[in-house]
């Protein structure tokens, strides 16, 4: 299937094995970029592998090990190492809902591409290299603990989701949790996540798609497309879990997020990478367009909150939607959190009785279609994006339609359901005294 | 790409990048290159966040940030960055093509004005900035200088960088210090302000589907009546270099942050960056250097360990994140690995693939307007005659005879470490 936005062509593919291939071509760059990606990550910590009659439960951390494992190679060359040699910047990133590796290269990609492919499909783990790893992971973690910024958003995700809900769990797992891990768990893992079926390889530059596929076809395992995964995550809290949570660290002014659990996008939720998920790409745009009408660079809110002192950077709002979970969260660094607070409630408020104003809807809708136009200069910032649209279930195309076409009537409704005080939590890291 | 120079005044250079339909965006960039000195790093900080607040026609950032969004979310930064031992203030806007607009706008025009206003002409009060403006932007800056120990990492480097260069404007920090806040008036800054602007070069960058001659009259109209006075600056300053030295500094962390700091001896900028690079990329810049791979993956002694070499000053920083107890046994392990350079123990492989890695480094710079600017701006500031393909050239050309050369004269100016 090929798909055209902006003058730039998709295409897409699902082969028999369950591959799903997304090439995205453009004449005249210079850059190359592969993404090969399966859809583990750290919020699959119990799972029901296809055919498997019984539940397994894996420590916490278990994808992003895997991560660090897969580039060793049995010749004893690390795999980063021949991308490298070879000029291509290869790396590889765990989020709550998949693993990627990827690489970026401006010649010999052919080689580099086979590399790739070639290295995720052979795992190999040892007593050794597994207990090496730990040193390392355990150094990345004390990185994350002395990092604020990470502190005040993963207490909004507790905050959120209560501490039974897999996104609770820390991406790279804790010092002790990652003690538990073995060669034998993370094959477990690896058998049944890195399976053609269950993972995408997104391609972007002067290529041919025509080629690419050949060579995925021609490389990637050939086997029947396998039943899915069964994923549990553990319990949502069904209200908030805490309204507030607060920690001390060594900052110079409080950082907060301001959270908004998000119920209906569940709902609307079809399974899977699918084309019927336009409805998900609706209604994150209608909150973007809310978010920025209520606290962005030009709202009476943030005006107001700087002019008297309270902020002096602008207010980081965003949109979230995983497949188990969604918010929108408003993010400051100021010396007054409740002030901000209560002027961003008195906002959607505000809002809330009076409606919004056509002119500001408006303008508002050009300008995120704008930075959508701006996204397609790059193949590789393409690709980025359609490899996380991906996992969440949408088609990054689905948004050019979705910004020109939304109307202000259904982002009001979004406006009185989502933003409800009663799904409202905050999250903040305050300084040491 | 067609890269085209043209002066509108005195020290004042257009730089026009037409990239034809590459992209779907303009980018335009104004650069203002300022001294950089303890007595005026504050207020030319202060002055970039005055700058942003508005301009005669756009009084307000809220007035500012309607007009970006009515130019379908462009994007506007003001900066202020050091660049060796200068400063350079920069004015940025990123917008969509006119051809990508949904109702046939002209934003080129718009985009043009609007940066230029910003720069030239702001909101005045009795011959200075306004008084509102100037006291909340204080604010401001002030919490941005003490956002700085926010980011572990980047604070330990900012350290260093400041104990290593003490005696060299380039050991200050780029957004100035809290107690100068107290006393700059309205008044005084903006005397710095047409101070800077009379005096400075400034280069401006345009990238995108452009005209030429078109840019260069709206930059010629708009930069006719600025008052200036420009003298070509005099050869470069020496400056006396500090002794060796060891920092440690405490915090609540519990991770090691170690930063080592190198000064090439006798820095020959033009034939040194491309050994420098080579060597850096050698030691700790890519993920088969030897760092990563003997510190790192071998030692599991860290999680991020690099080198950066920093070309304007002729220096070089290795830094790593380590358990506390390890701090020994981590430094003399990158101890080694340097010492093994010096030694020669550099192999042809390692060699090339640090040439390979920089080879796609210096390509990727084509694909985005932003990074086409740095970098031709970058190289203006650094002296360098060279355009990508050139340099890319040169950098296959080093062999391992200039890299050994190169260790030979690296001396450890500086270890620093945060510890808890």
């Amino acid at each position: 299937m090929v798909q055209e936005k902006l003058n730039q062509k998709v295409y897409y593919e699902h082969l028999e094995n369950g591959l799903d291939v997304v090439i995205i071509p453009k004449k005249g760059v210079t850059n190359y970029y592969a993404t090969f990606a399966t859809h583990f990550g750290s919020l699959n910590y119990k799972f029901k592998a296809p055919g498997n009659t019984e539940i397994t439960t894996v420590p916490d951390g278990v994808a992003h090990f895997l991560e660090h494992k897969l580039f060793e190679e049995e010749d004893g060359i690390n795999a980063l190492d021949k991308l490298s040699k070879i000029g291509a910047d290869a790396n590889a990133y765990t989020t709550f809902n998949h693993t990627a590796y990827l690489f970026t290269c401006n010649s010999r990609f052919e080689e580099a591409f086979n590399i790739l492919l070639k290295f995720v499909q052979n795992p190999y783990l040892t007593d050794e290299n597994v207990e090496k790893e730990k040193g390392i992971i355990g150094q990345e973690i004390k990185m994350y603990d002395d990092d604020p910024n990470w502190q005040v958003f993963f207490q909004l995700l507790i905050a959120l989701y209560g501490d039974k809900h897999a996104v609770s769990k820390d991406i790279a797992g804790t010092v002790e949790s990652i003690s538990h891990i073995t060669p034998k768990v993370l094959y477990d893992c690896y058998n049944t996540f890195y399976d053609p079926s269950n993972m995408v390889i997104i391609v972007s530059g002067d290529v041919e798609p025509e080629k690419i596929l050949d060579i995925i076809k021609a490389n990637v395992k050939s086997q029947k497309e396998k039943a899915q995964i069964e994923r549990y995550y553990g319990e949502i809290s069904p209200k908030v879990f805490k309204t507030r949570v607060e920690k001390k660290m060594d900052v110079s002014l409080s950082m907060a997020i301001l959270g908004f659990k998000d119920v209906k996008a569940q709902t609307l939720r079809k399974a899977g990478y699918s084309e019927d998920n336009k409805d998900l790409v609706k209604r994150s745009v209608a909150i973007e367009i809310l978010l920025s009408l209520i606290a962005g660079k030009s709202s009476r809110t943030f005006e107001e909150l700087y002019n008297e002192g309270t902020l002096t950077s602008a207010i980081d709002c965003d949109f979230t939607f995983e497949e188990d979970y969604a918010y929108s969260s408003f993010y400051v660094e100021t010396s007054n959190v409740d002030r901000v607070v209560e002027r961003i409630k008195e906002e959607i408020s505000y809002l809330k009785e009076n409606g919004l104003s056509k002119e500001d809807f408006d303008r508002t809708k050009k300008m995120l279609y704008g930075n959508f136009v701006g996204m397609f200069n790059d193949p590789i910032y393409i690709a980025k994006n359609m490899t996380n649209d991906y996992f969440k279930g949408v088609n990054t195309l689905d948004y050019a339609d979705a910004y020109q076409n939304i109307t202000k009537e259904y982002v009001e409704e979004v406006l009185r359901e989502h933003f409800d005080f009663n799904n409202m939590a905050l999250s903040v890291v305050s300084p040491n005294e | 790409m067609n890269s085209k120079e043209i002066k509108i005044r005195d020290g004042i250079i257009l730089h026009c990048m037409n990239t034809g339909d590459r992209f779907k965006t303009n980018y335009i960039s104004i650069n203002v290159v300022s001294e950089l000195s303890r007595d005026t790093i504050t207020k030319n900080a202060l002055i970039t966040l005055v700058l942003r607040r508005g301009c005669q026609k756009l009084k307000t950032m809220k007035e500012i940030s309607i007009k970006l969004e009515e130019m379908y979310g462009a994007i506007l930064s003001a900066e202020t960055d050091k660049i060796g031992d200068g400063l350079v203030t920069s004015f940025n806007l990123n917008f969509i093509s006119d051809e990508y607009t949904l109702e046939n706008e002209e934003l080129f025009k718009d985009g043009a004005s609007l940066i230029c206003d910003m720069l030239l002409d702001p909101v005045l009060e009795n011959g200075a900035f306004k008084e509102e403006y100037v006291s909340q932007e204080k604010d401001s800056l002030k919490e941005l200088i003490e956002s700085k120990i926010n980011n572990k990492t980047s604070y330990a480097m900012e350290r260093c960088v400041e104990e290593m260069f003490k005696n060299e404007p380039f050991g200050l920090y780029k957004y100035g210090y809290v107690e100068d806040l107290d006393s700059i008036s309205a008044k005084d800054l903006y005397a710095q302000y047409k101070k800077v602007l009379k005096e400075s070069q400034i280069y401006i960058y345009v990238s995108g589907n452009i005209d030429e001659q078109s840019v260069k009259s709206l930059f010629e109209e708009k930069f006719k009546d600025v008052e200036r006075d420009y003298k070509e600056e005099a050869a470069c300053k020496t400056f006396e270099v500090d002794k060796y030295k060891e920092v440690v500094d405490h915090q609540n962390v519990t991770q090691g942050k170690i930063v080592f700091g190198y000064r090439v001896k006798d820095y020959n900028s033009a034939e040194d960056f491309y050994k420098m690079n080579i060597y850096s990329a050698i030691l700790g810049g890519t993920a088969s250097s030897k760092l990563f791979c003997n510190v790192r993956e071998k030692k599991s002694l860290a999680y991020t360990i690099r080198s950066q070499y920093l070309k304007y000053k002729g220096a070089m920083m290795v830094s790593a994140g380590i358990e506390l107890e390890n701090y020994e046994i981590a430094k003399d392990c990158i101890f080694k690995e340097i010492n093994d350079m010096k030694i020669g123990e550099i192999t042809e492989e390692e060699i090339h693939d640090a040439k390979v890695n920089l080879i796609t480094r210096f390509k990727a710079i084509n694909d985005s307007q932003t990074s086409l600017v740095s970098w031709a701006l970058g190289q203006k500031l650094f002296g360098g005659e060279e355009d990508l393909n050139t340099v890319i050239e040169k950098i296959n050309n080093v062999s391992k005879e200039d890299v050994m050369e190169v260790a030979s004269r690296l001396e450890l100016a500086i270890s620093y470490y945060l510890a808890s």
